[in-house]
């Protein structure tokens, strides 16, 4: 799955520190997600949609591996 | 009681046992580090000190399974989603290890047993001790290996 974070972080200016606390999760865990070694839970997408203010799926999308 | 409302009342039970969280605050994980440096200072000391070794040898293991134990359930700081699969894995990893450790160490030990001097060569299985010790040990070694490469 790929995702646009970092794209959607920079938009808003932010750190992945103030992400994490927003969300309350570890900068490390925003760092994994970034990098796409780690796929987050539905809550979790649905948090971040929250911050982003956007839709899950404009935020995440499927890659051909999945 | 109908099939039906035992099966709900088991389901129930079920559900209450999987949402407990088997962790201990954060805080804990100090409690057991000086809990178990006390443990290694008494196990290392106990001839030089004590008059009793034995029993004193004995408490102090048991005391380190427990500091291990409290270790291995303290949470971490910011108990996350990715931080639970991690230990989920961790916790998977140290079973098998343990498993395997218990069924191969023995034969290995007998087999070096014989190379080495084999009129006194036994078959002895694993205590209970180092199998609990090498399974926590195992444990916190892949869950901060993880956290490390997260």
């Amino acid at each position: 799955m790929k995702n646009k974070i970092k794209i959607e972080r920079a938009i808003l200016d932010i750190t992945q520190e103030e992400l994490a606390h927003k969300i309350s999760v570890s900068r490390q865990t925003i760092n994994s997600i970034e990098k796409n070694r780690y796929v987050p839970s539905t809550i979790l997408a649905l948090k971040l949609s929250n911050v982003f203010k956007k839709n899950v799926n404009d935020i995440f999308e499927l890659d051909i591996n999945d | 009681m109908s099939l039906a409302k035992l099966c709900q009342a088991e389901y129930r039970r079920l559900k209450k046992i999987q949402n407990y969280q088997y962790l201990l605050p954060n805080n804990y994980k100090r409690i057991g580090i000086v809990l178990l440096v006390i443990a290694l200072l008494t196990l290392i000391t106990r001839k030089y000190l004590f008059e009793d070794v034995d029993l004193i040898q004995q408490i102090a293991k048991k005391g380190m399974l427990v500091a291990l134990l409290i270790i291995t359930l303290s949470k971490e700081k910011i108990e996350d989603e990715l931080i639970i699969k991690l230990r989920g894995q961790a916790f998977a990893i140290a079973l098998i290890a343990g498993v395997v450790y218990t069924l191969i160490q023995p034969l290995i030990n007998y087999l070096v047993a014989l190379l080495i001097r084999p009129e006194k060569a036994i078959y002895a299985d694993l205590d209970d001790f180092i199998i609990l010790w090498f399974m926590m040990v195992m444990y916190l070694m892949f869950f901060y290996m993880f956290k490390r490469y997260r």
